[in-house]
């Protein structure tokens, strides 16, 4: 295997080499390189990320390693929203149930900190959950106030499904206020909590 | 060039802001801070912070400094004072005082020093602002900027949440000064295009201001750190609305694309299109090349300025007469739509 020694380089000739390589490698060829900067090596493999091409990382000391498996891909005609949703192994599908808008109890505002923390934790998790459902006073999340409706577009432009109770919205009046997710029925919710491996319920 | 002011930036400093998803985090345990006079807080992200005194007078304060973008230490400090002065006239204020602030390798020649000083006051006079002082300490990387304050009438602050439906989008500088920085670093261009981004960073976004007032602008940004796309998102956000951008319209200095092409993406590009690309729609017919140049952190660029359509072709063309000769209409406001921004 090709190896791309990049090591001691500074941003972004890492990159500049990767997509040297890119270019110049044949069809389904693997080619190794060998980064020892971590910023270097993130943006390598957020560009790779971006235009999917599939690599493994490795980190080998201060060495990181990441291996491309160069798919011959046309790099100017990579549309972008058709990677937006991400493969989820059936192995490990669940779902996350919010039934209030903060976590435990004791004290509110510490709940609501929590709840925050939470969903944005969740866009670190491996793999993201497929669905994240909304109910009671959870729904005050998904609506026109909440402090987490960036990091839940985010995860619904990830691919995870954003399912809101519509009985709850009617209850709270704020089915005009929903910002992100799909509003759903008792139907749904209960089959999606039903065929998912595990359930998050928070 | 004598000295090279970017071989004492560290290896792979990419780039020296926190993502902003960070400084979210860290930013949202802290108390509201809330005061009659207060005009204009941290809440919406804006440029700088607005505090009334009377009825006429309100002062505005901001604050930038940062580790070299440029070779020579005079350039250095004249980009860096444009670059904090910019935040008031984003505002659309004028700047009154300013102060050093520098940090400075303990074992490295002070003639240095004194270029990077000396650009910075020569920048502040030619805003008609005074020096007042400043504060030193030492630090293995240097960095340099100001603290700024300035003025407005309290009842013309320019902020960037006051974008309206029908509104035309003015961009008076190029954009791409990351990704020439980033090459230039490396060698990867000459120095002709250098100077172009030097000399476009060390431009005052001063008679901006002044023309924003004549035209009765009420919202405006300074295209920085978040890129053009990333500074457009949060002014959608505050405001409401959707920006639709005309990428073909957009005024970028030349070889960006093919730099991008090469790979010449700076960290800060991929952190901005993590930040702000979920609030971004692209049309189809764009590459990712040119989605990237759209988030490329700015060092004093430009002003992204929201004009009323039948205002829009004169003040474009006074920008184009004042100093701001690459001053485009890049796109419009619109009603909010499923995106905060829209490009085409």
């Amino acid at each position: 295997m090709k190896t791309i020694d990049v090591k001691g380089k500074q941003c972004p000739m890492p990159l500049i080499e990767t997509k040297k390589a890119l270019k110049e490698s044949g069809e389904n060829e693997n080619f190794k390189i060998l980064i020892d900067n971590p910023t270097s090596a993130k943006n390598v493999s957020h560009f790779l990320n971006d235009n999917q091409i599939s690599f493994s990382e490795t980190k080998n000391g201060d060495i990181i390693e990441i291996i491309v498996n160069n798919e011959g891909k046309n790099l100017d005609e990579v549309d972008e929203t058709a990677y937006c949703a991400v493969e989820i192994p059936s192995s490990e599908n669940y779902v996350v149930l919010m039934a209030k808008d903060r976590l435990g109890q004791g004290s509110d505002e510490l709940g609501e900190a929590l709840a925050g923390a939470m969903i944005n934790t969740l866009k670190a998790i491996e793999p993201l959950p497929t669905k994240i459902i909304f109910m009671n006073s959870g729904i005050n999340l998904v609506v026109k106030g909440s402090l987490v409706l960036d990091n839940l577009k985010y995860l619904q432009d990830k691919g995870v499904e954003i399912i809101v109770c519509g009985t709850c919205l009617d209850y709270f009046g704020k089915m005009d206020e929903l910002v992100v997710g799909r509003v759903s029925n008792m139907l749904d919710i209960v089959q999606s909590m039903k065929d998912a491996q595990k359930v998050l319920s928070f | 060039m004598k000295f090279d002011l970017l071989k004492l930036v560290d290896q792979g400093g990419c780039s020296a802001k926190l993502p902003a998803a960070e400084l979210e985090k860290a930013l949202s345990g802290l108390p509201k801070i809330s005061h009659p006079n207060l005009l204009v807080d941290i809440e919406t992200h804006d440029d700088g912070g607005v505090y009334k005194i009377n009825d006429d007078y309100a002062l505005i304060q901001t604050t930038d400094f940062f580790p070299p973008v440029c070779s020579d230490p005079y350039d250095f400090g004249q980009v860096a004072a444009a670059n904090a002065l910019s935040d008031i006239y984003a505002m659309g204020g004028q700047a009154l005082t300013a102060m050093n602030l520098v940090l400075f390798p303990e074992n490295e020649s002070l003639d240095i020093l004194k270029e990077i000083l000396l650009g910075g006051q020569n920048k502040v006079s030619e805003a008609g602002a005074v020096m007042m002082g400043g504060h030193t300490i030492t630090d293995d990387i240097p960095k340099y900027g100001l603290a700024v304050t300035g003025w407005v009438h309290p009842e013309r602050i320019i902020t960037n949440n006051a974008a309206k439906p029908g509104d035309v989008l003015i961009l008076t500088k190029k954009i791409g000064t990351g990704i020439i920085i980033s090459a230039w670093k490396n060698g990867l261009i000459d120095e002709v295009l250098y100077r172009q981004a030097v000399d476009s960073m060390k431009l005052l976004n001063m008679h901006g201001a002044t023309l924003m007032q004549k035209y009765g602008v009420r919202c405006a940004t300074d295209v920085t750190g978040f890129g053009l796309a990333g500074h457009a998102a949060k002014m959608a956000k505050g405001s409401k609305v959707s920006l639709h951008f005309d990428t073909a319209k957009i005024p970028v200095f030349d070889q960006v694309i093919d730099l991008i092409e090469m790979g010449v993406i700076p960290g800060a590009s991929f952190r901005n299109k993590e930040f702000a690309g979920p609030d971004c729609n692209f049309d189809e017919s764009l590459d990712y090349n040119h989605k990237i140049m759209l988030f490329d952190a700015q060092t004093s660029g430009g002003l992204l300025i929201c004009v009323e359509q039948s205002k829009a072709n004169n003040a474009l063309a006074e920008l184009i007469e004042n100093g701001y000769p690459n001053s485009a209409i890049i796109g419009e406001v619109s009603e909010l739509g499923e995106k905060y921004v829209y490009v085409r």
